[in-house]
């Protein structure tokens, strides 16, 4: 019973969170695993931190990230791309990932390595 | 019920007079003309504060720390194309100020331009006990800025969806001199635009009035706009529906013989289910209204 409570809290932990509101993960498509936190979470910009694993496991260097914001109700994003930064050992950074107004807000991240691409969906409800 | 209400009344029949005919021309929007009228412009000036907003499933939530106001400025024209037959165009200039928490946010910008037609297929009063019935149409012109070309933080600089709309519909109307009743349906179709269709859109009005005095006229009643879901790339976007109430109350005073005076205020009960991906608005608007008789 305590390994898998400990089992179960350990798989808690690797799902993405987002500070501020809480986000809820989308299933990932394709090879690699994404651990996010999102900075502060409100309206206005924010900081989205990626953390990339590949296909084994290991954290991921020199992918191709692409993030975008957009709100699903309305059919519209922000007027801004948030810039994708490197930081080495499978750390990346987007800003800004823009929130224009309050609401459901979809956060799509795409990633390309080699021939492998993948992406995840995270989901933010956004208070006014 | 209150539909079935409208309904009813618009069967009961009416004392024909010559000033009931016209006693809704100018009772809700751009309205329309008058039997004597071959033209009329006007300019519109709209306030309205967004209190909170609907969630996909209908929770009313208000707003904490964001401010979301919009001042809409119109410009609007009718003219008289036949007898029974009215054409109509308004030029709507968007200025919208936005605020969360240190972002403070505001822009402005020509909005989405709208056309339409009026024919009056049984013109008001021309068969005794008969409402009026007149189909309508119109189109909806892409010429404002969308979200997705805004250059602000907060969005403020949006003034338009970005994509071409079609609307038909019907207005039924009665009158009882010195009162009225007015039901006005339209169907709306979204072009597809950028990968995307916005579902297609029902409005409902429902609107009754009296001539108070001589030359003023009050009208009041509410307004349902529902939108199905929206397309993007060819799919569903699930839980993308929208639907607004309104419930707005009105004034039109004749100020001479060609002006009239224009006052209104809409707002929606703030309470869940009661709206769906909307952000719930009070709005206040004056305006001026000028016709040349024929």
């Amino acid at each position: 019973m305590k390994l898998l409570a400990a089992a179960l809290f350990s798989l808690a932990l690797l799902c993405s969170c987002g500070t501020g509101d809480a986000a809820e993960n989308d299933p990932t498509e394709g090879p690699f695993t994404f651990h996010t936190s999102l900075e502060p979470g409100t309206i206005g910009e924010n900081t989205l931190s990626i953390h990339l694993h590949g296909p084994d496991g290991a954290s991921l260097d020199g992918a191709t990230l692409h993030v975008e914001a957009t709100m699903p109700a309305h059919g519209h994003g922000s007027g801004t791309s948030p810039t994708v930064e490197a930081l080495g050992d499978g750390e990346y950074r987007a800003f800004p990932v823009t929130f224009t107004m309050p609401g459901k807000w979809e956060v799509k991240i795409h990633a390309t390595s080699g021939d492998l691409e993948g992406g995840t969906v995270l989901t933010f409800d956004v208070e006014g | 019920m209150p539909l079935l209400l409208a309904l009813l009344l618009l069967l009961v029949p009416g004392a024909a007079a010559a000033s009931a005919c016209c006693l809704s021309t100018s009772a809700f929007g751009t309205g329309r003309l008058a039997v004597w009228e071959d033209l009329a412009v006007g300019f519109s000036s709209s306030l309205g504060d967004a209190a909170g907003d609907w969630s996909e499933r209908g929770t009313w939530r208000a707003y904490g720390d964001y401010l979301d106001r919009e001042w809409r400025l119109s410009a609007w024209g009718i003219y008289r194309l036949a007898e029974h037959l009215e054409i109509s165009g308004r030029v709507p200039w968007v200025i919208t100020e936005r605020a969360a928490g240190s972002i403070d946010d505001s822009g402005n910008g020509l909005g989405d331009l709208s056309l339409g037609a009026r024919w009056d297929l049984l013109p008001l009063g021309s068969i005794e006990g008969i409402p009026g019935v007149a189909l309508t149409f119109g189109a909806t012109l892409p010429t404002g800025r969308t979200a997705d070309e805004s250059e602000t933080i907060l969005g403020a600089d949006a003034t338009g969806r970005g994509a071409w709309a079609l609307t038909a519909g019907v207005s039924l109307e009665k009158t009882w001199d010195p009162f009225f009743v007015r039901l006005d349906a339209a169907g709306t179709y979204w072009l597809p635009s950028a990968g995307q269709r916005f579902g297609p859109g029902l409005d409902l009005l429902l609107g009754g009035g009296m001539e108070l005095v001589p030359g003023l006229v009050a009208s009041a009643g509410p307004r349902l706009s529902l939108e199905g879901a929206r397309h993007d790339a060819g799919r569903e976007v699930v839980g993308s529906a929208a639907r607004e109430l309104g419930l707005g109350a009105n004034l039109a005073w004749s100020i001479g013989d060609h002006l009239t005076l224009q006052g209104g205020v809409e707002t929606a009960p703030p309470v869940d289910g009661l709206g769906q991906n909307r952000a719930q608005r009070t709005t206040a608007t004056l305006g001026l209204r000028w016709a040349h008789f024929r």
